[in-house]
């Protein structure tokens, strides 16, 4: 398997790279997190303009036609420069879900706008307590005709402060533990008695918490079948995942470069502390797992693109190696820094923050490894 | 008195003082500190009960109890989360002054830090000057009866809360780097010093950096000889090193992800605390704590029988420091994305609003983040890792 980028690949990339670095420095950035609303409504209009937002949807609905490969090329990318505009919640999640599983009208009315860079979609699943796994979901909504009636909360919806639409993942059959009965409800945010609580999170982003109560939508919001929303989740959790990935690894890499940079620089002992063996050794091992993240997270594009058998038997292996490398590569990044990479001054910090965040999200290692075990059995 | 008489005797001292405020504050740390309101109203509640130092002499204030007491003392406040004391006066520049304070220093400073009139920080590090302390260049040059002192202290922690610091300046260049140290105590309401904050990732503010421009200091402030200030630091470094029972910083750990197990639930829908996975992987932290304690007792055997811990003590910082920074791994992954929520208001113990996340997951992102300074704090575990080659090993 040797992956070769088609030309299209290559200009993303480089227009990924070029945009960003010119546009998203890191003070930039950290306007844009102390700003109340965290989130630059301009920046996210020129993703727009950039084809970005547009790039992995079909041509039918308004997109080029990009696949996990496109996803995985821009998630690296923004993970190197720590874009907080919420490029995953709405495009590879939101937009993926509602490309999906919605009807010609509802996607008319919200993927044109989504494609155009005005909608925001957060996905509202995780419950007080239970949130390691969808399965695990008990919120549960009555059907009644053409319309059901949503009664709950959801728990650190991540770009729920932004969000314009909110796809709920809640029980139309079935108790908490099973797959099945579980449905997909798009709900607008602003509904009535939908109730949200926003916040910032440690990395930069926002989120909120959810309530509630009477809240009354079409049945014809219920995205893929009622009752079987595992199955319209499956393919766009394993992008997402990818996506996260590969934010990890664009994250790692701008910390293994700046630890290679900054301690070139700082002399301590009459030397700069890239001469001692220790840390010289350590930043060979964080570039020996970035390399490591970068192979799985190829094949893993590669595999989904092509439905390949082993795909997610991959992308187990990519999830967990990302957490520890991850781990390992954040924080050793900040204790080659020493003091000053504990600061909010440096953005050293910053990718640890998003990493740790990366980590939380979408199965731990431990996870991970569970089903990687169990997939390899197969 | 027994150990167990003695520890019901401190229990029923916490029972009365230890007020929901203060118990408060020592909830909600996520670092070394606890918030500074409520660190020092339990440092004068200590205070006026006598025990706001069990580790100093007798005569200067201590409690003349046994080792076993004053672990028992400090295990007892720390898991019924009494609010730590400042250790940059009680447990750094007190047994220094004892050991190297003139009469008239000792007479006027030991009586105020033990009051909590004065509180000090530690200005060691500078901007160039981090593991390789003694190229520090914040000179202290002679002007009459006093030094005029110019330069840069970073990393100072709490400085923004104290009236006090401690420094150590550069009084000559000539020979090796560590023979033109000098130790001096400095008031921070002099002219010419000023104290910027600097922002910590958790978002809040710890460390600072102190500019002293042209800042007149009394001669008579030097603890020690000039030029002596390497060996006085040196001292001291070892109270700041030494003494810090990291087992009972493990036990606080553990209890919270023992609460955090049988609460959350994991990605089968159970309780984590019958994931056998996460029941190895909890375990094997808790294996290294123990070694670690059973390691501590030693030392403290050592020191009963008037030994000296030498080079374990840097053991002890590095595995007590690593093993604590595995423990909020494991909270950070029972947690998942309930560790996200950015609620800093809600750390103050005086917040009266309502918490977005459980209790228990208000303090485990920052305290994961404030946790990665401790092995870089108080000699970085590279550093340490080299005493042991050094002077264990003899490489
Ligand atoms: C199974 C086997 C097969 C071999 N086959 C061949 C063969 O076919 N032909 C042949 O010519 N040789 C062969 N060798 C020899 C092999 O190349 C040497 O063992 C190797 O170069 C190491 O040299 P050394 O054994 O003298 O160890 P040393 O060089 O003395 O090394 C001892 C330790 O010090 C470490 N070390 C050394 N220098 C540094 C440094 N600068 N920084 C950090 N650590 C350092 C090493 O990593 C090692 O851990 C073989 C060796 C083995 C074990
Ligand atoms: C939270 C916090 C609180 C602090 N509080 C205080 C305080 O109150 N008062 C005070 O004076 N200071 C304080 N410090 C400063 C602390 O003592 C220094 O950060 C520490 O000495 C390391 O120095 P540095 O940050 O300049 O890192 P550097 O010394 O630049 O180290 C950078 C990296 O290089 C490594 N390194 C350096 N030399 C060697 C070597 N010879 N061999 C191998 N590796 C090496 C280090 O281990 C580290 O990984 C605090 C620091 C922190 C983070």
């Amino acid at each position: 398997m040797y992956i070769e980028f088609s030309e299209e690949q290559r200009m993303l990339k480089e227009s990924a790279e070029k945009y960003l670095n010119e546009n998203y420095e890191f003070e930039a950035r950290q306007k844009i997190v102390k700003s109340d609303s965290n989130y630059c409504s301009t920046q996210w209009q020129t993703f727009a303009d950039l084809g970005w937002l547009a790039m992995t949807f079909a041509e039918e609905v308004g997109g080029f036609g990009g696949g996990a490969l496109e996803t995985m090329l821009l998630s690296e990318q923004l993970g190197v420069n720590l874009v907080v505009e919420p490029y995953f919640e709405t495009v590879v999640f939101g937009g993926q879900l509602i490309s999906a599983g919605a009807s010609d009208e509802i996607k008319s009315r919200y993927l044109d706008a989504l494609i155009s860079g005005h909608c925001q979609v957060a996905f509202a699943w995780s419950e007080t307590k239970h949130h390691h796994a969808m399965s695990d979901v008990a919120m549960a909504a009555s059907v009644s005709g053409d319309s059901i009636l949503l009664n709950g909360s959801k728990t650190v919806v991540l770009n729920g402060a932004a969000a314009d639409v909110v796809l709920v993942l809640l029980r139309t059959a079935g108790e908490r533990g099973q797959s099945d009965g579980l449905s997909l409800v798009l709900v607008d945010a602003d509904a009535e008695g939908c109730v949200r609580r926003s916040y910032k999170t440690y990395d930069g982003r926002n989120a909120a918490e959810f309530s509630f109560s009477n809240v009354n939508v079409p049945l014809a919001n219920v995205l893929g079948e009622q009752g079987s929303a595992m199955e319209l989740l499956a393919p766009v959790v394993n992008r997402g995942i990818l996506s996260l990935c590969a934010e990890a690894v664009g994250a790692m890499s701008a910390l293994v470069d700046a630890t290679v940079d900054y301690t070139k620089q700082r002399k301590q002992f009459g030397r700069s502390i890239s001469r001692f063996q220790v840390l010289r050794h350590r930043m060979a091992d964080m570039f020996i797992d970035l390399e490591l993240c970068r192979s799985l997270m190829l094949a893993t594009a590669w595999k989904l693109d092509h439905s390949d058998a082993d795909a997610e038997l991959t992308l187990a292996a990519l999830k967990a190696k990302v957490a520890s490398a991850g781990k390992f590569i954040a924080h050793n990044a900040i204790q080659l820094h020493g003091g000053i990479g504990t600061t909010d001054e440096l953005k050293i910090g910053h990718y640890f923050k998003r990493i740790a965040a990366i980590n939380s999200q979408f199965g731990s290692r431990d996870f991970h490894l569970a089903r990687f075990a169990q997939l390899s059995q197969k | 008195m027994n150990d167990n008489n003695f520890r019901a005797e401190v229990r029923a001292f916490l029972q009365e003082e230890l007020t929901p405020e203060l118990k408060r504050a020592g909830e909600l740390m996520t670092s070394v500190f606890a918030d500074f309101d409520a660190t020092m109203a339990w440092h004068r509640k200590l205070y006026q009960k006598g025990w706001v130092a069990p580790d100093w002499p007798e005569a200067y204030g201590g409690t003349g109890w046994t080792l076993n007491q004053r672990y028992i003392f400090q295990e007892e406040c720390k898991l019924s989360n009494a609010p730590a004391l400042l250790p940059m006066g009680l447990q750094m520049l007190g047994p220094m002054l004892i050991h190297y304070g003139s009469d008239e220093q000792k007479a006027h400073y030991l009586p105020r830090l033990l009051s909590g009139e004065d509180v000090w920080c530690q200005g060691y590090s500078e901007p160039g000057a981090g593991s390789d302390l003694a190229s520090l260049s914040t000179s202290a040059v002679r002007d009459g009866d006093d030094y005029l002192i110019n330069g840069s202290k970073i990393w100072t922690s709490y400085a923004q809360h104290s009236n006090k610091i401690f420094c150590l300046v550069r009084t000559s260049k000539e020979g090796a780097p560590q023979a033109g140290i000098s130790f001096i105590l400095v008031d921070m309401d002099t002219d010419g010093i000023t104290v910027e904050p600097i922002v910590g990732l958790d978002g809040r503010v710890e460390q600072c950096q102190v500019f002293f421009d042209g800042v007149r200091v009394p001669v008579a402030n030097l603890v020690g000889e000039e030029n002596q200030g390497w060996e006085v630091a040196k001292y001291l470094l070892e109270f700041e090193r030494g003494g810090h029972n990291f087992t009972i910083d493990h036990k606080k750990q553990m209890a919270k992800i023992r609460k955090q197990a049988s609460e959350e639930y994991d990605a089968d829908g159970c309780l984590w605390r019958d994931n056998s996975v996460f029941n190895a992987r909890f375990a094997e932290v808790a294996v290294d704590a123990l070694a670690l304690e059973y390691t501590e007792l030693r030392i403290k055997g050592a020191l009963n029988a008037g030994g000296n811990p030498g080079a374990l003590s840097s053991l002890c910082k590095i595995v007590g420091t690593e093993t604590g920074q595995r423990f909020n791994e494991i909270s950070m992954d029972i947690l998942g994305p309930q560790a996200l929520p950015f609620q800093i208001a809600a750390l103050e113990p005086d917040f009266e609003g309502e918490l977005i996340v459980a209790d228990y997951a208000l303090t485990c992102m920052p305290e994961y983040i404030n946790n990665r300074a401790a092995t870089i704090y108080g000699g970085s575990a590279e550093i340490q890792r080299d005493i042991i080659a050094k002077r264990v090993l003899g490489l």
